[in-house]
């Protein structure tokens, strides 16, 4: 038995070197989250339009179509949490920050109540959270949630062990201001069955804890914005035919009464509803809910539209 | 709990040492293995344990009736039926009533008549049909007199509810395992180091071969309209790989684990896509339940040894349940009809030897002609496991139609290959070991006579089945 335990723990601990040695290793290798985390730190007195969220704005928005300063600092897959914590971090160092762009998911006001989508096609997406939420933890820097979460071995599904041997440039997918293209000519053939939204039964109680954490984390995001004298604008993203014939009329109406309750308590607050915006037409869609490299376009331009309409920039600095 | 997830990787170093070092006792040492599978097994959902235990509590005391009942057949008979209708009525409601209520609603209304059923919103319980059939066994030798009833309910229960093997097999008879927990148990380290190795091959092919595999017929099974033919040839291939590394990747694990704690499971799995013809397909492929079937099905019935007629109604009957078993839907009933139909086409072409057992088999492969039905039995397999995976008979007959309409079609072939040479690769090794009872049991072999030979193996295959592991799926065999 003693040699047994003395041969385990032994390769037990030459396993942990190695898979020590992965996770340091791959701190060295850049990638996309790595490459925002670094934009953000040494232009932190340069970004003047900041987008936060997940992978609606990460490939919906290119910043560069915005304003001059605009970064895109989104993320796939990104939890709330690390938005709040990016306001609570940064937000106060930023020197020329003027607005601030969060995405309104749709599919979080299920709040428990809904279920997974029987057309939806898109498979193995939950098991991909972890991953977001580690990469977003290790290379963003923020820390929500247990230390473990750091651990890309741990957690992460992505083929990370592939980033050693693939090209550099090929490592970082978001151009220089954080955008990520997703070409039309590389949309699947049952693109519109692809991430559909949760089909929601309102007459079903609400889960207030997670209702709460939701409006908690945004509520920080608004008045961090409010203390840095930021406007904050939420915005509902454009959505494709297939993904509005399931949505709720009552959760829409939900997520005014929602952001009407941020508004009340932050008045710097705006917000846009683009779900049923009859602009965008089925090549703007990559899936049923993000959109194409012609979508992206369409999409930035009307926000800019909307920031410039509204004055949420400072008037002498506007194009 | 599942075996490729952190919190095993934390119980089963936790539960080793208290069983070694902490319940030195064979007595308290039984009780700690009933507490560490149901906390194994309530990890999933704590409410199911009832059904175990109540599943447990009547064999076990049916077991003790058939005893007290010895001289009195008929008072035997009532017993072991009342315990086998009531572990089959337990099963049928969480595992059959919604299918056959709605079959028959479908049926009534298909003749003009209306019915009112209710039918029952409840889950599947993990594993419930391995560990009935378990429970089932006990007590059929019991009454049949080729075992004992034990009269320590702690020892039942473990087992009935072994952790290693409870939630997917290999479904272990009472005199095999029931004698195991009746006896001081002592660590054996060339056990356990072997154990550790039949672990670390079955994690291998569950999380790197299997997961990976999956990851692609998930993706593109339903979408098999937009494949050519040998795409989807190639898609059922890769099922045909997932599904076997799935299931021997867990009864890899759980024998190891099992052997960990001084105790041997069955072997459940013989290198079956080695096989020459189906009949002996069948006596590699989850040996554990096909042993149950013959023993408690298929040989009652009268077996073989009766007319050519009914011999091959008892297979298709053996069959028909052995499908039914796998899960509710006609799809696996047409599984397994399908494979009682290649049976009995080779049975009655005589063609039921194992070339296993010859020596030309096991001093490699010398004639083509092994080849020839090594490769004609993999077909013939994969086609079964069309049936199978599919959601309903239409789409696995759209499935099939469409792969042999379209075989030579457009150059729309799938893409992914790496899941394949993995498995290509795999398969290779298990070729290379196919004498062992798994694949790394290799230290009598030059290199790995070596030590830091063989250490460098662990290390290689752990980090790989770590750092290039698929998305992480469920053992696909819980779901029966």
């Amino acid at each position: 038995m003693k040699t047994f335990l003395k041969n385990i723990c032994f390769l037990a601990l030459i396993l942990f070197f190695v898979f020590g040695s992965i996770e340091i290793l791959l701190l060295f290798i850049p990638n996309t989250y790595s490459y925002k985390y670094n934009y953000l730190k040494t232009h932190i007195n340069d970004i003047r339009v900041l987008f936060l969220g997940n992978s609606y704005f990460e490939e919906g928005i290119r910043a560069d179509l915005i304003e001059k300063g605009s970064f895109n600092l989104a993320s796939s897959g990104r939890n709330i949490a690390f938005d709040a914590e990016i306001a609570r971090q940064y937000f106060s160092q930023m020197s020329r920050l003027e607005v601030v762009v969060v995405p309104l998911d749709y599919s979080v006001f299920d709040f428990g109540r809904g279920v997974k989508n029987p057309q939806d096609k898109r498979l193995g997406i939950e098991a991909m959270a972890s991953s977001f939420w580690c990469m977003n933890y290790k290379y963003l820097n923020l820390h929500v949630g247990p230390f473990w979460n750091w651990s890309e071995i741990l957690n992460s599904r992505f083929n990370y062990m592939s980033r050693f041997w693939q090209d550099r440039s090929e490592s970082v997918e978001c151009d220089s201001l954080g955008y990520v293209k997703l070409e039309l000519g590389s949309r699947v053939s049952d693109w519109e069955c692809r991430s559909l939204p949760p089909i929601i039964d309102t007459s079903k109680p609400i889960d207030f804890l997670s209702y709460n954490n939701y409006y908690q984390n945004l509520l920080t995001i608004a008045k961090c914005c409010q203390q840095a004298g930021v406007k904050f604008l939420l915005v509902n993203t454009p959505k494709s035919e297939l993904y509005q014939k399931d949505v709720n009329a009552n959760v829409m109406n939900e997520i005014s009464q929602f952001v009407k309750r941020i508004q009340a308590e932050c008045a710097n607050t705006f917000y846009v509803d683009y779900t049923y915006d009859t602009d965008f037409v089925d090549s703007d869609f990559y899936d049923a809910c993000h959109l194409t490299d012609c979508g992206a376009i369409k999409f930035s331009v009307k926000i800019r539209h909307f920031i410039v309409m509204n004055n949420l920039l400072k008037p002498k600095i506007r194009r | 709990m599942l075996f490729n997830s952190i919190e095993f990787i934390l119980f089963l170093p936790i539960v080793f040492f208290l069983y070694w070092f902490v319940f030195k006792k064979r007595q308290v040492q039984n009780l700690f293995i009933v507490v560490a599978s149901y906390i194994f097994y309530g990890w999933w959902d704590w409410r199911f344990l009832v059904l175990i235990a109540v599943t447990s509590c009547c064999s076990f005391f049916s077991g003790l009736l058939l005893k007290h009942y010895n001289s009195d057949e008929r008072a035997r008979k009532s017993v072991s039926g009342a315990n086998i209708v009531l572990n089959l009525g337990i099963l049928f409601v969480f595992k059959y009533f919604n299918f056959f209520t709605d079959n028959f609603i479908l049926l009534f209304r298909n003749l003009g008549f209306h019915l009112d059923v209710v039918t029952i919103n409840v889950i599947l319980p993990v594993g419930i049909s391995f560990y009935t059939f378990q429970a089932l066994s006990y007590t059929i030798d019991v009454y049949r007199n080729k075992i004992a009833p034990t009269h320590d309910i702690v020892e039942f229960f473990a087992f009935i509810s072994f952790f290693p093997q409870l939630v997917a097999g290999p479904i272990e008879r009472a005199t095999s395992l029931l004698p195991q927990f009746q006896r001081e148990r002592e660590f054996n380290y060339a056990d356990a180091v072997d154990g550790m190795r039949q672990m670390l091959w079955g994690f291998l092919k569950k999380v790197l071969v299997a997961d990976n595999c999956a990851f692609y017929v998930n993706r593109y099974w339903d979408l098999y309209d937009s494949f050519s033919g040998i795409s989807l040839f190639a898609l059922a291939v890769l099922f045909t790989i997932q599904i076997y590394c799935d299931f021997s990747g867990y009864s890899d694990i759980a024998i190891g684990c099992a052997r960990l704690f001084g105790i041997n499971l069955k072997r459940n799995f013989e290198f079956p896509y080695f096989s020459n013809n189906i009949p002996e397909f069948w006596r590699r492929w989850h040996i554990s339940l096909m042993t149950w079937f013959r023993d408690y099905v298929y040989i009652p019935l009268g077996g073989s040894r009766c007319a050519k007629w009914k011999h091959y109604s008892n297979i298709i009957v053996v069959w028909s349940i052995s499908g039914l078993w796998h899960g509710a839907n006609w799809t696996f009933v047409c599984w397994g009809l399908y494979h009682a139909f290649l049976l009995i086409i080779y049975n009655i072409l005589g063609l039921t030897k194992s070339i296993h057992s010859s020596d030309g088999f096991r001093c490699g492969l010398k004639l083509i002609n092994d080849i020839l039905k090594i490769g004609l039995t993999f077909f013939l397999v994969v086609f079964g496991w069309i049936l199978f995976r599919s959601e309903n008979v239409i789409q696995a007959y759209r499935f099939i139609s469409r792969m042999f309409l379209t075989f030579f079609d457009c150059p729309h072939i799938m893409l992914e290959k790496q899941p394949l040479y993995i498995a290509a690769i795999m398969l290779l090794v298990e070729w290379l070991q196919r004498e062992k009872q798994h694949a790394l049991q290799f230290p009598n072999v030059y290199p790995f006579t070596l030590r830091t030979i063989r250490w460098i193996v662990y290390i290689a295959i752990t980090v790989i089945v770590v750092c290039f592991r698929g998305q992480s799926q469920t053992f696909i065999y819980f779901q029966f």
